[in-house]
């Protein structure tokens, strides 16, 4: 170590005027800003053990039970083709949620999200007479011919069929459905208490190991990716120029997944210096009580009744 | 002395049942070194953050040079670049705010911004490289760094910039003795040059050398109290309950018994 160079020995505060005048708003690249809202995204959706801690009504009943639920209710939810039976479940998780004392308002914000893109996105098709020949309801291109493509059909006019519009919907809201089930449980349930029902309930073994490290991976992930930009951000204040901005992403993306791996690789080997040899270990659980029983049975007599009904009168 | 910060009443919680600090009040002065000390999980390195701009308060105001700081003015471009340009940050953990290909290109980043150049932005870049020696890194890509490295490389990566105030949390951990040293003496030279210094530390013997500001962060999240180290680091029962000392055993020959560490951290020296 040798002298401090003078420069650092010169006390020479930026001034607020001395900036340019900008009042435009200071933003990251697009790349940056969407890996970082991914990232939070991610983190806000799988890692919510403190919503499991509130007094609501979900939170008192036993995993076990939560897990029956989830898997007897998406098996309900794709077997009920009535999009009116649909919308009465969409209100009935709704009262759930809400007894539950989640934010109702970040709660359903998150699950939209994931139902663009695994419910409205996927199902886009669908709305088309491409896809689904029906009743026009609102014609887009009309050409003069028709004509065969590959497997495909191509009419001589494009246009959203009401038939397209029904299955659509019908799809999208079991997307809803299914997706705001599974996240009320994984809110108001820890993910260990999680892991340990799926164990009572002779999940293989193998399968719990999976999602184990998984969603370690993932905790490791978000968090060196918060940590990151927050790095970015304490030391970015102008755009620079592209080629090194592209250079700066590109090296984000390879530090990111690097120290992901370095920090997984870590927290494996001290798995196995505690002595983990390929089974998870469960621990203590706890009992199935009087509370338990009767709302699981509620909601299976609910989910069946609503299944039975709607496939005996084949309500659409 | 003129308030570079001020914080009033100052909140921040991550969720419901996790405060990280709770009504934090309190100025700090052009010039000053400010030593934030508590014990783990006290809030030193969320404070850091909240004074960085990095996170913003859940509730209270912080103001830098009577400018408040919020996510609204830091979406400015000028407001950011004139505080991004004003407060360094240190990371404890270097490696999260490495992000350049190379060692040389790290360094060189601030500069970029302040639109310095090339020659100029260079001969920063060299000097703060043999200051810290670690030339022989320039073209290694920061991932390839030890832990020591990547901290020297992040401390000239901040300097590069000359901010006025250096916010460093642990700035000496996971260096070598020498370095340590070296850091030490860096910081009382840029605290005389009229810069500000902020930082956190567990570390309460080097603390006791600067004879500036002590805070302590109590586990309840607060800030416990606020004085001169001769105030803070003597006051054994103090240090004890808030967690920033405890007994430790000692061996001689076969005689094991435990002590308080050894009387007291705070020694008067001459300033530098």
């Amino acid at each position: 170590m040798t002298e401090i160079p003078s420069f650092l020995l010169i006390n020479n505060p930026v001034t607020l005027h001395e900036v340019k005048k900008n009042d435009k708003k200071f933003r990251f690249s697009f790349i940056e800003q969407t890996l970082n809202s991914s990232g939070k995204f991610i983190s806000t959706t799988v890692f919510q053990y403190h919503s499991a801690l509130f007094k609501g009504i979900l939170q008192q009943l036993n995993p076990v039970v939560k897990l029956l639920m989830l898997l007897v209710g998406t098996t309900g939810i794709a077997l009920i083709h009535s999009v009116l039976f649909q919308l009465i479940l969409s209100f009935l998780i709704f009262l759930l949620v809400a007894f539950s004392k989640l934010r109702l308002r970040s709660f359903y914000k998150r699950v939209l999200t994931l139902v663009l893109i695994f419910g409205i996105i996927p199902t886009l098709p669908i709305y088309f007479n491409w896809i689904t020949p029906g009743k026009p309801a609102l014609e887009l291109i009309k050409s003069g011919c028709s004509f065969n493509f590959w497997i495909y059909h191509v009419p001589n006019s494009l246009y959203i069929s009401y038939e397209g519009i029904h299955h659509a919907l019908r799809l999208e809201i079991k997307v809803l459905n299914s997706l705001a089930l599974s996240l009320l449980i994984i809110h108001t349930t820890q993910f260990v208490d999680i892991v340990k029902a799926a164990s009572r309930l002779k999940a293989p073994a193998i399968f719990l190991l999976i999602i184990t490290l998984s969603h370690k991976l993932i905790f490791i992930f978000t968090k060196v990716l918060e940590d990151s930009f927050l790095g970015l951000k304490s030391r970015w204040w102008r755009k620079i120029d592209e080629n090194a901005s592209r250079q700066i992403v590109g090296n984000r993306f390879l530090l990111v997944f690097n120290k992901t791996w370095h920090r997984y690789d870590q927290t494996y080997k001290a798995m196995i210096a505690r002595g983990f040899n390929g089974t998870i270990e469960h621990g203590y659980q706890k009992q199935l009580n009087r509370l338990d029983i009767l709302f699981l049975l509620l909601f299976i007599v609910v989910l069946s009744t609503a299944v039975t009904i709607s496939n005996v009168f084949q309500l659409y | 002395m003129e308030k570079l910060f001020n914080l009033e009443n100052v909140r921040y919680q991550y969720n419901q049942f996790q405060q990280a600090l709770v009504n934090v009040s309190f100025d700090i002065e052009k010039g000053e070194i400010l030593s934030i000390i508590g014990s783990n999980g006290s809030g030193k390195s969320t404070l850091l953050h909240i004074l960085a701009g990095l996170v913003f308060p859940t509730s209270g105001i912080l103001k830098f040079e009577n400018h408040e700081i919020s996510e609204s003015a830091l979406n400015k471009k000028d407001f950011n670049a004139y505080f991004r340009q004003n407060v360094g940050y240190i990371f404890q953990h270097a490696d999260a705010q490495l992000f350049c290909p190379t060692v040389l290109d790290e360094i060189l980043f601030g500069p970029q911004q302040k639109l310095m150049k090339k020659e100029e932005a260079m001969d920063i870049a060299f000097s703060l490289m043999k200051m810290l020696n670690i030339e022989y890194l320039k073209d290694r890509p920061t991932y390839m760094l030890s832990g020591g490295e990547k901290k020297k490389v992040a401390i000239a990566a901040v300097l590069a910039v000359n901010p006025q105030v250096l916010i460093m949390d642990e700035p000496t951990s996971s260096l070598d003795p020498k370095t340590r040293s070296f850091i030490i003496e860096l910081i009382f030279s840029l605290n005389e040059a009229g810069k500000t210094i902020i930082l956190t530390s567990h570390n309460l013997e080097m603390i006791s050398h600067f004879q500036s500001r002590v805070a302590v962060l109590s586990e309840n999240h607060t800030i416990e109290r606020i004085g001169m180290p001769e105030d803070v680091l003597n006051d054994t029962e103090f240090l004890i309950k808030n967690n920033l000392i405890s007994e430790h055993m000692h061996k001689h020959g076969t005689h094991i018994h435990k002590h308080l560490p050894g009387s007291l951290f705070f020694h008067k020296h001459d300033r530098l």
